[in-house]
């Protein structure tokens, strides 16, 4: 049997809410989603210099976060800058 | 001559006589674009091709926008869990191509990935990682700078990272 060891860590409410979710959707034992997502995470470290991976989470501070709930609330507005941006897509660019 | 055609980088892509002026961002393309993209999963990358050649890129990865902790007591009308984004993290241009608005049409291919995974996945916005030289170009285009107090970009000179709500990217294209 593979030894064991147990570590603890301190994590963002956020991050064990999606813990516990995933847990919870999956069946998995919280145990075992951790170590995966560790052996995930430092293999892709391992292979990659930190200046060519993208963070997938990025934290606001309220301020920002203020600034994302406002933009939100606000009916959809587009500058005319970006009405002419998006008309340069060639018909063969269709994402 | 004609322009160059945008899609999903590939294996066969020739990037090796791509140079952009900034090296970091060449070697990314030649190196690591396709193999965050089709071994690790974490970024795709869309390439502007004249016939086999590379001369543009734009790479975007899905991400998420959290909050930093809130004071006890204080209320928000953001809800509790992560706000699902598109990431554009790398744009760069070949120096043979650069002021044919080529950077612009990637952006705009860049938006509308973001208008697709917002039907496929869910996206609330999309949030660019601006060179400091361009925050004035994403300004223009409704992007407001954010800032952030974990994740940010790895790249120096580190980016400015700005957000634009998706409504505004299906209001220009209605």
């Amino acid at each position: 049997m593979t030894h064991v060891t147990q570590i603890s860590a301190q994590v963002s409410d956020s991050a064990k809410q999606l813990l516990d979710e995933f847990s919870a959707l999956s069946g998995m034992k919280k145990n075992r989603i951790v170590e995966d997502a560790l052996w995930f995470y430092l293999r892709a470290r391992q292979e990659l210099p930190e200046s060519a991976v993208v963070p997938a989470r990025m934290v606001l501070t309220a301020s920002a976060a203020g600034v994302v709930e406002g933009r939100l609330a606000q009916a959809p507005q587009a500058t005319p800058a970006l009405v002419r941006l998006m008309h340069t897509l060639e018909p063969h660019d269709e994402a | 001559m004609a322009e160059p055609a945008i899609r999903r980088l590939l294996a066969g892509d020739d990037a090796s006589r791509f140079r952009c002026g900034d090296p970091e961002y060449d070697i990314f393309l030649q190196r690591y674009a396709g193999q965050n993209q089709d071994r690790l999963f974490v970024g795709t990358t869309y390439a502007a091709l004249d016939g086999q050649r590379v001369v543009g890129h734009v790479t975007v990865a899905v991400g998420q926008l959290d909050r930093d902790d809130l004071p006890e007591g204080a209320h928000s009308r953001l809800p509790r869990y992560p706000l699902p984004v598109l990431r554009l993290a790398r744009l760069a241009v070949d120096e043979a191509f650069q002021g044919r608005g080529l950077g612009r049409r990637l952006a705009a291919y860049a938006f509308a990935v973001a208008l697709h995974v917002r039907v496929t996945a869910g996206c609330v916005g999309i949030v660019v990682d601006a060179l400091p030289a361009r925050v004035g170009f994403y300004a223009d285009l409704g992007f407001e700078e954010l800032e952030l107090t974990g994740g940010q970009s790895p790249i120096r000179p580190q980016p400015v990272a700005m957000f634009l709500p998706i409504g505004a990217v299906e209001a220009a294209v209605s």
